[in-house]
């Protein structure tokens, strides 16, 4: 195990503005995390609704400002970036979304939804590039052909491969997933979770995988985080989470996690 | 044809058929007109204020010329007005609302604050205020009627762009790194093209409908150009004896306002657009 810290978050504080000026301050979105994420590891961030897992999420994505607290990856401070440096910096992060209709543009064909990370890195258009998008459809299990369409034309699990092919794209060595499998059949759910195990293997991923499913995220995660209405109620290795949890809270996630096995 | 009428649907169809007929008229007028010269301007004394005959179609104004010649010839100038109003405008309000929508924050506030004080005006009463500061003259009308019109595209297209913004595919080419101008144009524009050409095209009628008073007014184009908006002011010193001098360019004007408006509710309601699938 490798012990350098991809990600590294200290309390983390999330709070949503209150509308109105004596308005009473609102409850934080996210009390307090603080995790590491280390290199070549996966961790599984788990809650129900409204946990504060997404809000977790989109603030180490700088997608929404944080009240306070740190967040360095590979040791850079990376709350303090900002401009040009941000949106470079950020294609180090790769990004799966939930549901894999939305996060494709309806407009553009897969080719073009692929060569757009690429681009924007600087890379120029071409025969090579072709190349490359092929090479990152076949990696993610679909074959070259699938360049001319577009997402509608695929199933749920094809454009959720061409999602995972996107962020791969610009081969970060975090991957940050948001419910990636939510949207998709039992079944499929299945492959996309093999596929990121395969993924993680050959290309050395560190992963931040975001579920409210216990189950889906304790066979891929070397620990697990538990939130519970904005705070970290437990965090430690997956298989000391899973055999003796330490908070009610896990213990019921855990056998919503059983009975879907069963089924 | 049947892919058009499937599309648009019969009145659409129509309207499209109006529209386009219109434009050629406009475009060959000098070959079309049964009199060029006095489309043109050229005074006819002998034929004064004749009422519609088999020579002259529409009857002829206070100076002989054919009414009918002079309102093709009109076609010209307010098709052009109207279609250059609403390019103008939107030329005006789209970046304007783009940037509004897209950036949000202080420069949502400057740009939307500034808007409003245009739409505070009553939007003729703005115009025709423009116009009289700028002074008569094709350009000056359709800059006067632009000015008013181009705070309803900054709105339309800023309210587009909140919903785009927060769009996952959206979200997933900022995070894919890609810049602020390259996701504007590329995701953001396509998508709000859609209402905007519906919105341009219902508009094109109003706004010709604008200019045509303005030159009623005298602060539009000069004669002896024609131009609909000044035939209607100048037949009215002879309403209701010699009606059709003020009717014919009167009655023109309402048609291609109507198919303008019938087309745009037409565009807004066409079936099997590409930009459909868009969630």
């Amino acid at each position: 195990m490798n012990s350098t810290a991809i990600l590294e978050v200290r309390d983390l504080v999330i709070r949503y503005r209150a509308r109105g000026l004596f308005a009473p301050r609102s409850r934080p979105a996210v009390n307090g995390a603080s995790f590491t994420l280390a290199e070549r590891e996966t961790l599984g961030i788990v809650g129900e609704s409204g946990s504060g897992k997404t809000s977790l999420l989109r603030a180490i994505l700088r997608l929404i400002p944080v009240e306070s607290g740190s967040v360095r990856l590979e040791g850079q401070d990376w709350l303090a970036l900002k401009g040009d440096t941000l949106r470079l910096t950020r294609q180090r992060i790769g990004v799966v979304a939930q549901n894999p209709y939305l996060s494709l543009s309806p407009r553009l064909t897969i080719a073009e939804i692929l060569s757009e990370p690429l681009l924007a890195q600087g890379e120029r258009g071409g025969p090579a590039m072709r190349k490359k998008i092929a090479a990152l459809l076949s990696d993610c299990g679909l074959p070259a052909d699938f360049m001319e369409r577009r997402a509608r034309e695929l199933s749920g699990g094809q454009a959720q491969r061409v999602a995972i092919a996107r962020a791969l794209a610009l081969e970060p060595k975090l991957m940050i997933l948001d419910e990636p499998t939510s949207a998709l059949d039992v079944s499929v759910q299945a492959q996309i979770l093999n596929l990121l195990a395969d993924l993680k293997e050959s290309r050395g991923l560190s992963m931040l995988f975001v579920t409210h499913n216990l189950k889906v995220v304790a066979h891929l995660s070397d620990s697990l985080l538990v939130m519970r209405r904005g705070d970290i109620v437990e965090f430690g290795a997956t298989e000391q989470v899973v055999r003796e949890p330490r908070h009610d809270y896990t213990r019921e996630l855990l056998s919503f996690g059983l009975i879907g096995a069963r089924e | 044809m049947t892919r058009l009428v499937h599309r648009l649907g019969w009145p659409g169809t129509i309207a499209f058929g109006v529209v386009l007929v219109f434009v050629l008229l406009a475009v060959l007028a000098p070959w079309i007109a049964p009199y060029p010269g006095q489309g043109a301007g050229a005074p006819n004394v002998a034929a004064k204020l004749l009422p519609p005959s088999a020579d002259y179609w529409l009857g002829t104004d206070h100076l002989g010329r054919d009414v009918l010649s002079r309102v093709i010839y009109g076609a010209r100038v307010s098709m052009t007005n109207g279609i250059l109003i609403v390019l103008f405008a939107l030329l005006i309000g789209l970046p304007i609302g783009l940037a509004a929508g897209y950036f949000g924050g202080w420069i949502d506030e400057a740009l939307m604050r500034g808007t409003d004080v245009f739409l505070a005006f009553p939007a003729l009463l703005l115009a025709v205020l423009m116009a009289a500061a700028l002074g008569p003259g094709f350009l000056n009308s359709i800059i006067a009627v632009a000015v008013t019109w181009w705070p309803w595209y900054a709105r339309l297209a800023r309210a587009e762009v909140l919903v785009l913004r927060g769009q996952p595919y959206v979200e997933a080419a900022r995070l894919a790194g890609v810049s602020h101008p390259r996701i504007i144009i590329r995701h953001i524009l396509p998508a709000t093209g859609r209402p905007l050409t519906v919105q341009a095209a219902l508009d094109v009628g109003p706004a010709l409908l604008t200019a045509a008073a303005l030159s009623f007014l005298g602060l539009g184009i000069l004669p002896p150009t024609a131009d609909w908006g000044q035939m209607v002011d100048a037949g009215r010193k002879f309403f209701p004896a010699r009606w059709w001098y003020s009717a014919m360019p009167g009655l023109t004007i309402f048609i291609v306002a109507l198919a303008f408006s019938i087309l745009g509710d037409a565009l807004r309601d066409r079936k099997g657009g590409a930009n459909r699938a868009s969630a």
